[in-house]
Parts: C-alpha cells; sequence; structure tokens
C-alpha cells in the first residue's frame, strides 16, 4: 500500500496486489486521515498491481464514495484489469464512481 | 440442492487438511494454500481467481464474524481441500458464535457488520465463483462452509 503522491487535491491510492479485508483495514485508516485533515476532494483508486480483490475491497471503495461525496468529490478507479473491473459493475459501483482504464482518460 | 457428503470429500483422490489462527493476516495464507493445491489441477488463471476469492471470502467470514475479531485464546479455523477427479471441494469451518439465520446471512448485501465496511456481499461471491455453496450453522457452536466447483482449465486449453 502506498498513500502520499497527492497531486493537487486528489488523494491517490496504490493497491496492494491482493485486496481482502486485512488489506483494507489498514488503507481505510491512513485513506480517512487524509481525506478528513487535508481536505482530499477527489480519491483516486490505482489498481496497476492488483491481480485480486475480493468483496472487502467494494465495501472500501463504497465507504470512501460515502465520505467523499458529501465533500462533492469524486472517486475513481484506474489501471483496474478486466476481471476487477467485472466484478467493480457486478457489485454496482461503476453507478457510482468512475471505472477508468488508463490513467489517460483521467478527466482532469 | 443435493448435499455434499461426506464420502465426497474422504474419499478423494488428494486431500489437505490445515488448521491456523483465525487472524486476518492469514487470509492470504489460506488463498495460498488452496492456490498451491489447485494447481495440480491445472486450472486456468480465472479458475485459480474465483477460488482464491471464494476462500478469502469464507476465512474472512470466520474470522469477523465467526470469531468476532478475537483470536487471543486459540481460536481456530479447519480447513479442507479436496480433490475428486475435475472436482475441487472445500471445507472451511470455524468454532464461533454462529449463525441464527443462515438464510438472512446469505442475502446480499445483508451485513451485521456495517463498521467494519462489510459489503455484505461475502455469500454472493462465493457463490458466484463457486459451483455449489452450504452452509451449516449453529448458534453458539459455529459455522461450516462447503464449497464445490468443477475446475475445466486444463481441457479448455487442449
Amino acid at each position: 500500500m502506498n498513500l502520499g503522491r497527492e497531486e493537487g487535491s486528489y488523494l491517490r491510492i496504490l493497491m496492494p496486489e491482493e485486496i481482502d479485508h486485512h488489506q483494507t483495514m489498514g488503507i481505510r485508516q491512513s485513506a480517512d486521515k487524509k481525506i478528513l485533515e487535508e481536505g482530499v476532494r477527489d480519491v483516486v483508486f490505482d489498481f496497476r498491481k492488483t491481480k485480486l480483490m475480493d468483496s472487502a475491497g467494494i465495501g472500501l471503495i463504497l465507504g470512501r464514495y460515502r465520505t467523499i461525496s458529501v465533500f462533492g468529490g469524486n472517486v475513481y478507479v484506474v489501471n483496474a484489469n478486466e476481471r476487477i473491473c467485472g466484478i467493480l459493475k457486478a457489485a454496482g459501483l461503476d453507478k457510482m464512481i468512475k471505472i477508468l482504464a488508463t490513467e489517460k482518460e483521467e478527466e482532469r | 440442492m443435493e448435499t455434499m457428503k461426506k464420502t465426497d470429500i474422504t474419499r478423494a483422490d488428494n486431500y489437505m487438511e490445515i488448521c491456523f489462527s483465525a487472524k486476518s493476516e492469514n487470509e492470504g495464507l489460506a488463498r495460498m494454500l488452496v492456490a498451491s493445491f489447485l494447481a495440480d489441477f491445472n486450472p486456468s488463471m480465472e479458475e485459480m481467481g474465483d477460488v482464491k476469492i471464494a476462500v478469502s471470502e469464507a476465512v474472512t467470514n470466520a474470522v469477523i464474524h465467526g470469531y468476532e475479531g478475537n483470536a487471543e485464546n486459540g481460536e481456530e479455523i479447519h480447513m479442507i481441500c479436496a480433490r475428486k477427479e475435475d472436482d475441487l471441494y472445500l471445507v472451511i469451518e470455524d468454532a464461533g458464535k454462529g449463525m441464527e439465520d443462515i438464510r438472512q446471512a446469505m442475502e446480499p448485501l445483508y451485513t451485521t457488520r456495517p463498521d467494519l465496511e462489510r459489503s455484505g456481499m461475502g455469500f454472493s461471491f462465493m457463490e458466484a465463483f463457486m459451483d455449489r455453496l452450504e452452509v451449516e450453522s449453529e448458534p453458539g457452536k459455529g459455522t461450516k462452509v462447503l464449497m464445490q466447483k468443477r475446475i475445466q482449465g486444463a481441457k479448455q486449453q487442449n
């Protein structure tokens, strides 16, 4: 996990190779600290390294969406493989967050 | 649904039985162990991913719901992997608090732990990624999750 590399007012979270309940606990804590203390507007989950995600990943993204949307921010998922995109869509997350195949598509 | 019989597992071609501490860091260990057992089936990448996710969900449920995150007193999770021809059988069992209402627990989006940001999709994921799922549970005694999946991988590639 790597938090930081904030550019402008968005927080980029480099997701681990495997996302499970154990991994999400640490990410959630550090992400919320940054969001609340540093007034981050958008959150970008970068899945470039990620090969596996279970339902804990859905909970993590939904949780950040709930926090950030209160402040009018957006949640993005970038660089996720086809399989993870499929899981995110099956869980209905594509209705709330923006799923971008590559970073270049980022609307900023 | 036809019930998975104990003989399906005990008369297996290959078999592995493991006990580990009910700690969240062992979610990854459980996935790795099952992946190693499954490698012998010559599964597709997708099947490997399916099984690892299902294991992750069942073990996480045991850690945070069965034992409520408490592994201080030697609480453990019991896991069996078995192969019979092209079928993989998985049993993941805890001796935790169990469930009153299994049907409700299995409903999509139902969770007793929104504080942990549980999405309520654990059982849905197990159902989606495996061919069969059976859950036995008794309040105060524990929960047993049985899963089966036909592994096609090698055949599809030939």
